[in-house]
């Protein structure tokens, strides 16, 4: 009798991972929703280079940070999960199961937005393109731990809402430090990024992604509370 | 195994479950009660799924709202909301998977727990069909099959037999009575055969408080359900609302 072909472990793996019904029981990472992402991102950068547009890597930059928590809320949210209700019910329904989603998506948008954002056109003056990933995880982070007071979708639009009056603010901060010789987004956006998540700036995000890792294993179990808001 | 002392839940501003007093051992618990009487509210109370804001419940001689006494309970639980969705894309094998994995039971007894839990709802030839080429009470059984898979001590089931032909449902009241040897089985529902053919004990609700509860005997003694309710409903003044006496 033949012996059995020993199977090559990592595909064994990574096919064990993928196929986890734990990983799969989600409306996001489904092979349209990855389409829709990818098909986003190539139209982006086509349209920035058909425009030689110096602004597109700072704006995808400024949004970047809060593209993963909106396709996060998008694709779990209590009304997003047809099980919702039995799954809420459940020991690994709280905390555990939304840190399983959150880092399914975060797996499929970081490398995909930093693959866009080196394809984009080069803007010598905004931070490298990979600079965002750490604001993304801590605002990700914020975004989870404000879901344990106001739900979801609700906490993912008070983050990309707090994010871009933010960004604004800056923008007129800077622009005012400049004597308001206003010269249009490409040039001010670069500077606005270079302060808020180039550099220096990335120790802090460091920081608050630490403190909220913390804050929210402190509130890991207003995520299973009866009642409690998804 | 589960106690209920003056348990009240409020939906927005109306009282749906109100004051009540429960206290139910192992057996096949039925509930019974029209549209709107507070069923659905009660077992989702009972399943964690919607908080009190009046009243103690223990369940299984825990407490949860305690955290750690709360994954304890729900790792003993099984439930079955009268609406539910699936994942179409799943096979039965792979939804009742999940549903072990949800319910933390142990990698290694989850494929044999799995094919035991298709086999009591009849389902056992069809465990790697799609749930989206099932039929509505074929989904209904595997809506059933999620709630038992981990073999609960407490097995909370809302219509479980809404779907179900007739054949399915004299399997399913045997299962019932099987699984009421050891455990507590709470059921609601609208047909009176549900309870005659696998309940030990009925409770009437009506407006959101027991209007009876007792043998199924003492029941039909009483009168039946629908003189049990319309009694109450004639000695009992309207629904309670939030600020009103």
């Amino acid at each position: 009798m033949a012996a059995a072909r020993p199977a090559f472990w990592p595909t064994m793996a990574l096919r064990r991972l993928t196929s986890a019904p734990s990983l799969r029981a989600a409306r996001g990472p489904r092979l349209p929703w990855l389409l829709a992402v990818i098909a986003v991102c190539a139209v982006g950068v086509w349209l920035a280079h058909a425009g030689h547009s110096e602004t597109a890597l700072p704006m995808l930059l400024a949004v970047a940070p809060v593209l993963p928590l909106l396709c996060v809320a998008s694709s779990y949210g209590g009304r997003a999960d047809p099980f919702a209700e039995v799954t809420r019910t459940t020991p690994a329904g709280g905390l555990r199961i939304l840190l399983i989603r959150n880092g399914q998506i975060l797996l499929i948008c970081l490398p995909l937005l930093t693959a866009m954002a080196q394809l984009l056109p080069d803007n010598r003056w905004a931070p490298g393109a990979a600079t965002w990933l750490l604001p993304a995880l801590t605002l990700t982070l914020f975004t989870l731990l404000a879901s344990s007071y106001i739900g979801g979708w609700p906490a993912a639009l008070v983050t990309t809402t707090g994010w871009m009056v933010i960004v604004g603010a800056f923008t007129e901060v800077i622009d005012k430090k400049r004597g308001n010789r206003h010269k249009g987004l490409e040039d001010l956006l670069p500077e606005v990024l270079r302060e808020l998540i180039g550099g220096s700036a990335q120790m802090w995000w460091a920081i608050g992604a630490a403190v909220l890792v913390h804050l929210l294993a402190k509130r890991r179990h207003a995520f299973d509370r009866a009642g409690g808001r998804r | 195994m589960i106690r209920t002392v003056n348990l009240s839940v409020r939906l927005r501003r109306a009282l749906a479950v109100d004051g009540v007093d429960l206290d139910l051992g192992p057996g096949v618990h039925g509930v019974l009660g029209s549209n709107g009487a507070g069923k659905s509210t009660l077992i989702r109370t009972l399943a964690t799924a919607a908080a009190p804001s009046e009243g103690t419940l223990t369940l299984l001689g825990r407490d949860p709202t305690i955290p750690s006494q709360r994954l304890e309970i729900r790792r003993r639980l099984g439930y079955l909301p009268q609406h539910f969705g699936v994942y179409r894309s799943f096979t039965v094998r792979e939804f009742l998977s999940y549903a072990a994995w949800l319910k933390e039971m142990p990698g290694t007894t989850i494929p044999a727990a799995v094919e035991e839990a298709a086999d009591q709802v009849g389902l056992a030839d069809r465990i790697d069909r799609r749930l989206r080429t099932l039929s509505g009470g074929m989904k209904q059984r595997v809506g059933i099959a999620q709630a038992i898979v981990n073999d609960p001590e407490l097995l909370l089931l809302d219509e479980p037999t809404a779907g179900l032909d007739l054949e399915r449902r004299g399997e399913f009241h045997a299962l019932l009575r099987d699984m009421g040897q050891a455990a507590c089985v709470v059921l609601t529902t609208h047909l009176l055969e549900d309870i005659t053919e696998a309940c030990s004990t009925a409770t009437v609700l009506s407006r959101g408080r027991v209007a009876f509860h007792g043998t199924v005997g003492q029941l039909t003694a009483a009168g039946g359900y629908t003189t049990v309710l319309r009694q109450n409903q004639r000695t009992r003044p309207r629904l309670r609302r939030s600020g009103m006496p």
